[in-house]
């Protein structure tokens, strides 16, 4: 005989005890199992999404807007001694061959066997001789298209020049061919391609290689290369920035270089027409100076519309800026003593205007506004000097490459991108093109010049400098190798390193749902709790005899807690095993009717071996806990009431009631304090700090029941005796069953009213300006960048319409930068947030959207939008973002940065100065327009847009701009339903909570059955008086009914008065969106379901012939 | 032990409930003063509700008085904690009881074997053995492995004398311990109970109403209004 043998003895004897609390084991560990199954299934999903979508690729250097050549790839393959895919990536859309179904978001690659072969499983490409295109299975299911069918592919034909430059024409700006399928590629075989961080599978298509080089004019170039890793993962960052730096050339940095007529000077000029004169600073102090000579000189030349002096004009002519910083030799020594306000002329021009020396000459130019506006400005100058046709300054080679322009032979043909009146070219203007081509006519100062028409893409467009020793290759050799790679966005990105950075961090499924399933594991392990104390409390006697024998009251708790922990072992073990039956059922509903929680993704039942274990331990824990606290709580009666206990019925003496009165006390004084240092300004931590009174509240609710219930054990009810006092004071009786019961209402009830009040309904008020639509009719994404602005009659006529056409139409223009949706419907965390580029002016103007929070405090939106046009003194970019996103997707706050990579490779910081309340942002991270320009020049377009138009007007304004932009991929969604889909999410949570609580509910409910059945059961000789002396049964039924309502009540007080105070700022917030009813409706059913199941109990267990039990006594 | 001093003394004992709401409290036992001397066998008469099973409860240290002293061997139990009492309880005091209190799950041999346990984890070979020798005293030899279900009331009542006895306590506490048995079963215990008790040399305390057994004790004591008297009219 020993102690294991005495505990083994009682669990196995008293079983059917122990069965009920093992079933409430069972349902805790079961729930707490099945939320890390499902964490198990998220988990598994997005890392196999993350894998399919990169295949073996490790690193990957994508340019959505400068091109290099094939050839780099081919280098670092060989160098790297891995795969180096050449790509050219661009955005497209894609419609069925009849038009009848269409993609806009399409992503399209041109690729060769290289990228093949970077999948995880074979393909073969394409077939050899025909024109074709792949597209991946999603792709092919949206258009409902198989192989052989034919698409129309429509594509950004990629420019090294923004399109939204005037300069450059917009008539090439998109290609289309249509192309028949010529094979669905899979998942695993590269189809699902994609570089952002997200587990919808995108539409791709992919074209030959040199198919799309050829179309889009871009032969032997590529805007992207992906690594592929190797086998025994030894390719590093360090060794790709090596090789591309002893591999890249000035063809891919887009430079140029080539000797002038002037002998020992070189040219240094751009295909991009502007480069960065920092880059000119680089090349003078490493390159350079290493020469024998420092003579250099940085150039800007630029169009103007007329050069005046007096009524004399000459149109649309030549202008350079250039100031020679010469020692030795000098090319232009004329410009070494020009100030800011001198120019210089040549004599055709002099002649032409009849201007000498020290004349006044105005010059008219355009500067570069959005959306290819042109603003015209004027400056005046004073002739410094006039030089003949023969100075080395009339130089044709001084104009760059105007597209449109350079390589006219009449002035006549000039086709520069923008509205020029030819008339005003006159005859003596050809030809002196003819005999000058672009020689400029004018010459001032550099920075006269950079102050007139510098521009987000650059402030110079050429470099001249001398040397005469060096040979043009190892000129070329020092600028590259001075020059870095990623000072171009010729960067490679750890792309694998990232996707599975983004799933490690992703939203975590398994403690989300242990959170939404955290009532019905509260209601499982008190109703663990409360059947296996009945269980000791059945063994009063036997508890009263361990005593008497001698065993310390240590070793009593001991022993039942060990017997506990057995019945903890069996449920933890019952509950894995009924976990994976539970499991399946939540992927199931996860794959159904819960799949707004999951963005439609589907998983597989995968979980690992650890999750059971652990989650067998934890629950084993966690119950043998409860049931420790259980009988650890249990108030030790004398040892000879336990003697004499027949059953188990004993009332412990209650000693004092002021215990609950202070706990409640301290409870109600917290929450005051709490109360007094809420912040107005700051929403989101208002509503944490009032879900912290109403939990106070609620301590302080339950605690004041405890003292009542000791109050009427102690003092009874001083009023006259009727059944229904009699029942009151039963309640007192058990005063720990009474607090369970009250506790499993009132925390039931006040979560369901906490979490219930933030269900919204978006498309409530979504017209308001304030709403989280800010009042727009419509969102609006297109594929392909928008480069007019439709509030004007001259962007309306770009696509054939007319302002008319658009009545009451105002379009809200955005930038956007892609990135990772940072959004709920994401369910990896996002690595890089895509990026909007906002006019804070005209949102401000507008009042629109809702603040929660700023930097400053300031909520009113007219103020917390020009938030975004601060300079901030960190040299970080300010950002606004939706609230969700910060505090979910990105895990930030007020204060916080992100760091993001411009396109030029630099890295900048982006720091939170205001949050909206949930809005049509969410997933984005907006800056100014301003901001976004500087970091993201060759963005080139709009390609988000907001648009205003009265509830009239709608439906003919949306038909007409899907119809006119169709070739931009337009996609307009209500903005109340953009929003509704977010807090489709949301509500999702909330139904699978509210579900889940419903079950743990029904748990509680059971629970309560359970203790009024064992109330009632050791009561029975009681009730056999009361019917001896003539009672009822009936009586009897409304007696016990009565005292278990009060503690149905009270729980509903507490929970429904905590439950308010905490759902106060969802009350004061959506105030037209709180759920009354369905909240009214779920109280009253959990009401209900109590009401019923105590009746039942009650009915049930009185049914028994009580006279019977009178006489066993 | 002490030879010269009694093995249970009670000086002034007294023992009052407390009155519902304050109302006035019920005296249970006045003033008590006793002594009894190690290996005196001693029974208590009285009517029910005259105290009897509350000095029991007293002497064994399962209740606590409301003034005076109780000592057993020179130990004063009110200066004791619970962990002392217990173990006061679990070495030197066997309790039997009206009813049984045989634990349903465990066997005799085990039920006997339940108060090695307390400070022990599992019952040692001389145990073992003192529980067969006492079980085979009781005629219950041949009954070990049952359970507690399988035996009648009377053999029951043996295996919980059996078991007060195991730890080889000093004083033995009985209340009642015929009370829910049939003539011949009572008998048959008390006579086990005396001459096991005198075999040991076991102080003994039974509270009892079969007056019949009075002459087998070396004391009758009675109470009354809660004062303890010496009976009257014993031979």
């Amino acid at each position: 005989m020993n102690r294991f043998r005495l505990i083994i003895n009682s669990l196995l004897y008293y079983w059917r005890a122990h069965l009920g609390a093992a079933l409430g084991t069972l349902f805790a560990v079961m729930a707490l199992t099945g939320a890390l199954i499902v964490g198990d299934c998220v988990d598994h999903t997005l890392r196999a999404v993350a894998l399919n979508r990169l295949g073996t690729t490790e690193y990957a250097l994508i340019h959505p807007s400068r091109f290099f050549r094939a050839s780099l790839a081919d280098a670092l393959g060989d160098e790297l001694s891995t795969t180096a895919a050449p790509v050219i990536h661009t955005r497209a859309i894609a419609r069925k061959g009849d038009g009848t179904r269409s993609a806009n978001s399409v992503s399209l690659y041109g690729v060769d066997s290289r990228f093949w072969s970077l999948g995880w499983e074979p393909f073969d490409g394409f077939p050899a001789g025909e024109e074709s295109v792949i597209i991946n299975r999603p792709l092919a299911e949206r258009l409902s298209v198989r192989e052989g069918d034919s698409i129309v592919i429509r594509i950004e034909n990629p420019s090294v020049i923004s399109r939204e430059i005037p300069l450059t024409t917009v008539d090439d700006s998109s290609l289309a061919f249509r192309l028949p399928i010529a094979k669905i590629v899979e998942d695993r075989q590269m189809g699902r391609f994609d570089l952002n961080a997200n587990q919808v599978a995108p539409y791709n298509a992919f074209l030959p290689l040199s198919f799309l080089q050829e179309k889009t004019g871009k032969t032997g170039q590529i805007n992207s290369i992906l690594l592929k890793g190797r086998e025994d993962s030894t390719l590093t960052a360090e060794q790709i920035t090596e090789a591309m730096r002893r591999n890249w050339n000035l063809d891919d940095a887009q430079f140029t270089l080539q000797s002038i007529s002037h002998p020992g000077w070189y040219e240094l000029r751009t295909e991009r027409i502007f480069f960065d004169s920092r880059i000119l600073h680089g090349l003078v102090q490493d390159t350079l100076q290493n020469s024998n000579s420092n003579s250099h000189m940085g150039i800007l030349t630029y169009f103007v519309n007329e050069i005046r002096a007096g009524d004399h004009v000459a149109p649309y002519s030549m202008v350079a800026a250039i100031q020679e910083n010469s020692v030795q030799p000098a090319l232009y020594p004329e410009t070494l003593n020009l100030d800011t306000n001198g120019i210089i002329i040549n004599e055709w021009l002099a002649e032409d205007l009849n201007a000498r020396k020290g004349d006044t000459l105005t010059l008219t130019y355009n500067v570069l506004g959005p959306m290819r506006k042109l603003i015209e400005r004027k400056r005046t100058f004073t002739v410094h000097a006039v030089i003949p046709m023969s100075n080395p300054l009339c130089d044709p080679s001084l104009m760059p490459d105007f597209p449109g322009i350079a390589k006219t032979e009449h002035c006549r043909e000039w086709d520069p991108g923008f509205l020029i009146d030819l008339e005003k070219i006159r005859g003596k203007d050809e030809a002196y093109w003819d005999l000058y081509k672009g020689t400029p006519k004018a010459f001032v100062s550099l920075q006269a010049g950079q102050a007139m028409w510098s521009n987000l893409y650059g402030d110079l467009t050429a470099i001249r400098f001398h040397n005469e020793s060096d040979t043009e290759s190892q000129i070329k050799n020092r600028i590259t190798s001075v020059l870095n790679p990623a000072d171009f966005g010729l960067l490679f990105q750890p792309v694998r390193e990232i996707a599975l950075r983004a799933v490690d961090r992703a939203l975590n499924f398994g403690v989300l749902f242990i959170s939404l399933s955290f009532f019905l594991i509260v209601s499982a392990l008190i109703l663990t709790a409360l059947l296996y104390i009945f269980g000791v409390e059945r063994r009063a006697r036997q508890t009263g005899v361990l005593f008497a024998v001698g065993f310390p009251e240590k070793r009593i708790r001991h022993l039942y807690w060990s017997e506990g922990l057995g019945v903890a072992i069996v449920g933890s073990a019952l509950g894995v095993i009924a976990a994976l039956v539970y499991s399946r059922f939540m992927i199931w509903a996860l794959s159904t009717v819960w799949s707004g929680a999951v963005a439609g993704m589907r998983f597989e039942m995968v979980f690992s071996p650890m999750t059971l274990i652990g989650s067998f331990l934890a629950g084993a824990v966690i119950s043998a806990c409860a049931i420790w606290f259980a009988v650890w709580r249990q108030s030790k009666p004398s040892i000879q009431s336990l003697l004499a206990t027949h059953g188990s019925e004993y009332i412990p003496v209650i000693k004092s009631t002021s215990r609950g009165l202070w706990l409640a006390a301290v409870a109600g004084v917290s929450a005051l304090a709490l109360f007094l240092f809420i912040s107005p300004d700051d929403a989101t931590a208002a509503a944490g700090q009032f879900f912290g009174i109403g939990a106070l509240l609620l301590i302080a609710g339950i605690s004041v029941c405890q003292t009542y219930l000791s109050h009427i054990m102690k003092e009874g009810t001083n009023r006259n005796l009727t059944l229904t006092e009699i029942g009151k004071r039963n309640i007192g009786r058990r005063r720990g069953r009474s607090l369970a019961v009250i506790g499993i209402f009132s925390i039931g009830v006040f979560l369901t009213i906490a979490v219930g009040a933030n269900r919204r309904d978006a498309l409530l008020g979504a017209d308001s300006r304030t709403s989280g639509t800010g009042g727009f009719a419509y969102y609006g994404e297109t594929a392909l960048p928008l480069l007019y602005d439709l509030n004007t009659e001259e962007g309306c006529n770009e696509f054939g319409l007319s302002r008319s056409d658009l009545p009451n139409l105002t379009v809200y223009p955005l930038r956007l930068r892609e990135g990772d949706e940072a959004n709920c419907l994401n369910l990896n965390q996002a690595q890089n947030p895509r990026l909007i580029g906002v006019n804070a002016d005209r949102f401000s103007s507008l009042g629109a959207f809702q603040f929660v929070q700023t930097a400053d405090g300031k909520i009113d939106p007219e103020t917390a939008w020009k938030l975004l046009d601060q300079r901030l003194d960190d040299g970080s970019i300010p950002a606004i973002v939706d609230q969700s996103t910060a505090m979910w997707a990105l895990g930030k706050s007020i204060g916080d940065t992100l760091t993001y990579t411009d396109e030029n490779g630099n890295s900048f910081q982006v720091t939170l100065a205001g949050l909206l309340s949930n809005s049509i942002f969410q997933g984005s991270v907006l800056i100014s327009e301003e901001h976004f320009m500087k970091r993201f020049p060759s963005s080139g377009g709009y390609r988000i847009l907001l648009l205003d138009i009265p509830q009239a007007d709608r439906t003919a304004c949306r038909d007409t701009l899907l119809q006119a932009l169709q070739d931009l991929g337009l996609e307009l969604t209500p903005a109340g339903e953009r929003l509704a889909t977010f807090s489709q999410m949301e509500n999702t949570y909330l139904s699978i909570f509210q579900i889940l609580g419903g079950l743990g509910l029904i748990l509680g409910c059971a629970g309560i059955g359970v203790v009024v059945m064992r109330n009632i059961l050791e009561r029975r000789s009681e009730f056999a008086l009361m019917r001896a002396v003539g009672f009822s049964n009936a009586a009897i039924r409304r007696m016990v009914v009565t005292e278990h309502l009060y503690l149905l009540f009270f729980g509903l007080d507490c929970g429904v008065i905590s439950g308010l105070t905490a759902s106060l700022p969802a009350l004061h917030f959506h105030t037209a969106t709180y759920p009354y009813l369905s909240l009214s409706l779920t109280l009253l059913s959990i009401l209900i379901s109590g009401v019923v199941g105590i009746y039942l109990a009650t009915a049930s267990a009185l049914r028994e012939k009580l006279i019977q039990a009178l006489r066993s006594e | 032990m002490n030879q010269t001093s009694p093995l249970i003394r009670i000086e002034s004992v007294s023992k009052e409930y407390e009155g519902a709401a304050g109302g006035p409290g019920l005296s249970v036992l006045r003033d008590i003063q006793l002594e009894i001397g190690a290996g005196e066998t001693i029974a208590i008469i009285g009517p029910s509700g005259s105290g009897k099973s509350t000095l029991l409860n007293l002497i064994g240290g399962l209740d606590s008085p409301t003034s005076g002293n109780v000592f057993i061997d020179n130990e004063d139990l009110s200066e004791l904690d619970e962990s002392q009492l217990a173990r006061i309880r679990n070495e030197k005091i066997g309790f039997v009881f009206q009813d049984h209190h045989l634990l349903p799950q465990c066997s005799i041999l085990e039920n006997v074997l339940l108060p090695t346990l307390a400070y022990h984890a599992s019952a040692g070979d001389d145990a073992v053995q003192r529980a067969n020798a006492l079980l085979d005293r009781v005629g219950l030899s041949d009954r070990l492995n049952h359970r507690p279900a399988q035996l009648s009331g009377g053999e029951r009542q043996r295996v919980a004398y059996v078991r007060s006895l195991i730890n080889q306590p000093l004083v033995l506490l009985a209340d009642e311990p015929t009370g829910a048995l049939d003539r011949e079963n009572a008998e048959r215990l008390m006579k086990l109970l005396v001459e096991i008790n005198k075999e040991r040399g076991l102080t003994s305390i039974v509270v009892t109403h079969a007056l019949e057994w009075i002459h087998n004790m070396d004391r009758a004591l009675e109470l009354k209004d809660g004062i303890l008297c010496r009976l009257e009219g014993r031979n």
